[in-house]
């Protein structure tokens, strides 16, 4: 069938059907209308189990949408809704694969604060000042992937080593570091 | 309910306002006023008179020289008026919008800095869909006024 043939077709089609799509999408007499897209980017979602609160998420977008916010005891991940552009980078970038773009459209709201989207992780505190640190999820994370990577004669020695040292804060690290009983550099 | 009330709602005509924005919005706005997202089945027009207006439709960052023709456009249109704020832009400036905190020397702010926001609709640019539900609820907000 040539071009002109094909153009016959659609204005046929055109004019014994409804070209207008049924909202909220539904199904018309013989076709079926769906707004939403496989594969589409809308909504934001965090899987909570997954998501270690590392920031990456943050450092990567461009409109500055994600913001981490720090108070005592929680770390809160927001995604502020009316600045994101659904570029997706956030998605591609989270070395979790915890938040994910999915295909969802319908969020206006009647209010600003609607638009926020959190997720909120406990922080580890220090044992000795009681100071909190970074999320008790992070680090662990962290600590799974480095042993990873970490070379087989030393790995058992790192092992206990970081057990001791991720209670502490980063000042009492260096504050208590003769009394922690640790390995010295040199196996390292 | 009276009758005028009743009315206004099978019928509210919207006043497009295009606030300094990239285009891109008010080619979704047009794609929702065509045939195929259909906004006309709940009775909206495109109206190009805020005299005959009932839902102001902003689009973009809003910069400082156009602040005061949108102050004008709202004195303009007739009481019970919605705001509707459209795309990333309209309700918080988007990627214009600083990091730190301070003002953009261009910007007179994001629109509900100036007048009153009734509905937000984010996305760059918002699905047609996406309007057409936020239209719905700004049909809701006139319903309460």
């Amino acid at each position: 069938m040539g071009g002109k043939g094909k153009l016959l077709k659609e204005v046929v089609n055109n004019l014994t059907e409804c070209v207008t799509i049924d909202y909220p999408g539904g199904t018309w007499p013989g076709k079926k209308f769906s707004h939403i897209v496989p594969g589409g980017r809308g909504k934001h979602e965090f899987d909570e189990e997954k998501c270690v609160g590392c920031a990456s998420c943050r450092n990567v977008c461009p409109n500055y949408t994600i913001s981490i916010i720090d108070q005592d005891e929680k770390r809160t991940v927001s995604v502020f809704l009316g600045r994101c552009m659904f570029c997706g980078r956030c998605m591609f970038d989270c070395p979790e694969e915890a938040i994910k773009l999915t295909p969802q459209y319908e969020f206006a709201n009647t209010s600003r604060d609607g638009l926020y989207i959190k997720n909120s992780l406990e922080r580890k505190k220090c044992k000795n000042c009681g100071s909190y640190l970074f999320p008790d999820k992070q680090l662990k994370r962290a600590r799974e992937r480095v042993l990873a990577e970490v070379d087989e004669r030393v790995r058992d020695v790192f092992e206990q080593d970081t057990k001791i040292y991720l209670d502490y804060c980063s000042d009492c690290r260096k504050k208590l570091g003769y009394v922690m009983n640790t390995n010295t550099r040199k196996y390292y | 309910m009276n009758l005028k009330q009743k009315s206004r709602l099978y019928s509210p005509w919207i006043f497009h306002a295009h606030c300094g924005g990239c285009n891109n919005c008010d080619i979704e706005v047009a794609a929702v006023l065509a045939p195929r997202f259909d906004i006309e089945r709940i009775g909206m027009q495109l109206k190009n008179n805020p005299r005959h207006a009932d839902i102001i439709l902003v689009t973009g960052p809003v910069p400082k020289h156009s602040a005061p023709f949108l102050k004008r456009i709202y004195q303009q249109t007739p009481n019970p008026k919605v705001v509707m704020a459209v795309g990333g832009c309209a309700v918080d400036c988007g990627p214009f919008q600083r990091d730190d905190g301070k003002e953009n020397y261009a910007l007179a702010g994001p629109t509900d800095k100036i007048i009153p926001v009734d509905v937000y609709v984010p996305g760059c640019p918002p699905k047609p869909e996406s309007i057409l539900h936020g239209a719905v609820l700004a049909v809701s907000k006139l319903a309460e006024k």
